[in-house]
């Protein structure tokens, strides 16, 4: 099986479900060690996304065409580093997807362009507790699954466990990019929120394959 | 005269930007400067950085025929600018220049810098160094002898506060010479305010370079007629 146009634009419906839910979640987080407005904003963006995917005059035939418009829209909607640093990740993602289908090999190359781009617009590493503390491992363990001749719902799976696991990590970190890092150990004992919302990100991508492999079963 | 290097200011705040712009402006005079400040959601302004502002403001002056330097109030604006930097034509991007400095120095810095004709690395590099202005030491060569020296008297009231020393510095940028002022280099309108010399006070100058005469006598009938003021 493989993941096509459908499986994006669902994956971009349920990020903004997922985030919506987890709204006040991550605003309580950002009020803690940011300016308190993450989770509204990107919220909002993404719910921007959505219309503007059903908007669209012709339904989209490539992955990329989905990831584009979830890029421009994000950029221009969510105000804050956020929109840049999802905006890029987005565009970066869109880049390597200009298919209609997408196979796991497909998927790991995605999420690896995802994290080179908010590495490359906000200059974070893993452990500097950004957003690329969720994406990195959740690209790494997607390449091992793929590695390992996991199917698309496999490498999601990995990479949405992977994005969690590495969201939570980020309590233990201190802040060293963006708002919290004036902080500096007082950021110690609470999750980024950037992070936190990478991984809702990344496990509506994988809840969004496991419902189309559902539905091809 | 306009400036060929015009300035973005974006923070995170309207009010912050507009007002760093009107300090900028007020020693910057044919300097084109933009203040792109908060974000609109929803017909309301909140904090943020708006990356379509941004680039609408790039643009348009891209399209007048400026370079321009774009600064940020704090880190989500300045990824805001170097995003917009990316979204650019690659001819247009390297006409644009993210300068890395603190937000209302390197805004003063970048007007007189661009206001005395500096290009964009120079206007770039003011911006950068801004923050230095105010660590560096008291100027040592004022203990120096004085040999060479000529003293002027500053003929005006108030003193070498901000608006004279724009004056002066945009002045002496223009001049093909260096300029010290009682050892401190007076195409820096930071060096120049940190002196705290008093409205006729008398003033050590030294200049050297090609033009040193020219440019001693210049710059002496301005310090002499008070920089704009009496």
């Amino acid at each position: 099986m493989t993941l096509g146009v459908a499986w994006a634009l669902d994956w971009m419906r349920g990020a903004a479900a997922r985030v919506e839910h987890h709204k006040d979640e991550l605003v309580e987080l950002d009020r803690q060690i940011g300016d308190g407005d993450h989770g509204a904003n990107l919220a909002r963006g993404l719910a921007t996304v959505v219309a503007r995917l059903e908007e669209l005059s012709s339904p989209p035939a490539l992955v990329s065409d989905v990831l584009r418009v979830a890029a421009t829209t994000v950029m221009s909607t969510v105000g804050g580093a956020s929109g840049p640093l999802y905006g890029t990740a987005f565009l970066r993602a869109a880049r390597v997807t200009a298919r209609p289908e997408l196979d796991p090999q497909g998927l790991v190359a995605m999420l690896e362009a995802c994290v080179d781009g908010a590495h490359q617009r906000g200059g974070a590493v893993v452990g500097d507790k950004t957003m690329v503390d969720a994406l990195a491992p959740a690209a790494e363990a997607a390449a091992r699954a793929a590695g390992e001749g996991a199917d698309v719902v496999g490498v999601l799976r990995a990479a949405s466990l992977a994005a969690r696991a590495g969201a939570e990590s980020t309590a233990g970190l201190t802040a060293v990019k963006g708002r919290a890092s004036y902080l500096g150990e007082r950021s110690v004992g609470v999750a980024d929120p950037g992070a936190v919302s990478s991984a809702l990100v990344v496990e509506a991508a994988y809840e969004a394959a496991a419902a189309a492999m559902r539905r091809a079963a | 005269m306009t400036a060929r290097v015009a300035i973005v200011l974006v923070a995170h705040a309207s009010a912050l930007a507009h007002g760093a712009r009107e300090v900028a402006g007020q020693m910057a005079a044919g300097v084109d400067i933009e203040a792109v400040g908060g974000f609109v959601v929803d017909g309301v302004e909140t904090l943020g950085t708006d990356v379509d502002g941004v680039r609408a403001a790039v643009e348009g002056l891209l399209a007048r025929g400026r370079d321009v330097v774009v600064l940020g109030d704090l880190g989500s604006a300045v990824i805001t600018a170097e995003l917009v930097v990316d979204l650019l034509e690659r001819g247009d991007a390297a006409r644009v220049r993210v300068a890395h400095g603190p937000f209302v120095e390197g805004a003063v810095a970048a007007g007189v810098a661009a206001a005395g004709g500096a290009g964009l690395e120079e206007v770039a590099e003011v911006v950068r160094r801004a923050a230095e202005q105010w660590d560096s030491p008291p100027a040592e060569q004022a203990a120096q002898p004085a040999d060479g020296a000529t003293r002027v008297v500053l003929g005006n009231t108030t003193g070498l506060h901000a608006r004279p020393a724009a004056v002066l510095a945009t002045l002496v940028a223009g001049l093909d010479a260096e300029v010290l002022v009682n050892g401190a280099p007076a195409d820096s309108i930071f060096e120049l305010m940190k002196l705290g010399i008093a409205g006729g006070e008398e003033i050590e100058l030294r200049v050297t370079g090609e033009r040193a005469d020219e440019a001693r006598a210049t710059v002496t009938a301005a310090i002499e007629s008070g920089l704009g003021e009496r």
